[in-house]
């Protein structure tokens, strides 16, 4: 009897481990337009589907935290085998469609020397980003505008720094903070979940 | 009280030995923004102020920091910076850093761009910064 209790113990306790995940929520209920970095309409949430996500919120024209995220990624990505990499998809989604293009994501995504097998930047309306944003609870709000001695606007966004985990069913099972995260952490989450 | 308020000011005034150490700046295409990292150290027995920062390859460059408001994280512009006598003053990501925007040219993986920092009593300070990773 005693051994059993001990099993039944150990049973509780191991159980736990292998799940790092202490969410499960459906972020593929609301379906949208929207434009990758090739000017291509693409469909949300088909861009991610049967595939684990890892969705960084970033605008380009932030030279601080939203490089940091998109870094995070990368070092996460070079973490992963090629077998792994054809499982998951590394998608950036801007809250500054005003400003970022696609030619612009095609830029930002050029000078990182990304792999575009593997990523992918996606733009659109306003309402329709704003969709996924909400979707994800990501907020992003514009600062006054400044001009500069040219006469040339400029705006920065007070945001929330974030690297999403999505499984391959369209579940939020994770959220980083993307400035900071751990290249080490995302990539064992990813392949946790493949 | 204005004169002593003066001495101390004197006092503490920078010798001019500012040196900075390990400046670099992320890539970024033409005609967007980038950032600027180093430290600065003050060698001398005197405090400095950076009041301002200027290159060649942005027309608008600030002083910037990033800073927290809730969950929520933001930039903005700062005025003088004191570095401390035998001090050091860090940039780095997620905290202070020179903001340059609107690049006129593209800043290019390990190339190096001239950037100036202008101190109140060391004058203008020279760096060139390498183009490093995106970190």
């Amino acid at each position: 009897m005693k051994d059993l209790i001990v099993l039944l113990i150990l049973l509780i306790i191991f159980s736990g481990c292998g799940n790092n995940f202490d969410l499960k929520k459906n972020v593929t209920g609301r379906q949208v337009k929207l434009i990758n970095q090739d000017s291509v309409e693409v469909d949300y949430p088909s861009i991610i589907k049967d595939k684990v996500a890892v969705i960084g919120f970033i605008y380009t024209n932030c030279p601080d935290i939203c490089p940091m995220t998109t870094h995070n990624m990368q070092l996460a990505e070079e973490k992963l085998d090629k077998d792994e990499l054809n499982k998951v998809k590394f998608l950036l989604i801007t809250f500054d469609p005003d400003r970022d293009t696609p030619s612009i994501l095609t830029k930002f995504a050029a000078v990182r020397e990304m792999d575009m097998d593997n990523w992918e930047l996606v733009t659109g309306s306003n309402k329709n980003i704003n969709t996924i944003l909400d979707q994800f609870n990501v907020k992003a709000i514009h600062d006054d505008t400044t001009y500069n001695d040219k006469g040339l606007p400029n705006y920065f966004i007070i945001h929330t720094d974030r690297i999403s985990l999505v499984d391959e069913s369209g579940n939020l099972r994770k959220n980083y903070h993307g400035s900071t995260a751990s290249p080490d952490e995302l990539a064992e989450d990813i392949k946790s979940l493949l | 009280m204005k004169y002593f308020i003066l001495l101390i000011l004197f006092l503490f005034q920078s010798d001019g030995k500012i040196t900075v150490k390990d400046p670099w700046m992320r890539p970024a295409p033409k005609s967007f923004n980038t950032a600027f990292y180093c430290t600065v150290i003050n060698n001398g027995s005197k405090a400095d102020t950076l009041y301002k920062a200027a290159s060649n390859i942005s027309d608008d460059v600030q002083i910037h920091e990033t800073y927290k408001k809730g969950d929520l994280l933001g930039m903005r512009p700062v005025k003088d910076l004191i570095v401390a006598p035998q001090d050091s003053l860090v940039f780095k990501p997620g905290g202070y850093h020179i903001m340059l925007m609107n690049l006129n040219q593209e800043a290019v993986l390990n190339q190096k761009k001239m950037i100036s920092l202008f101190f109140k009593t060391a004058g203008e300070v020279k760096v060139q910064a390498s183009i490093g990773s995106s970190q």
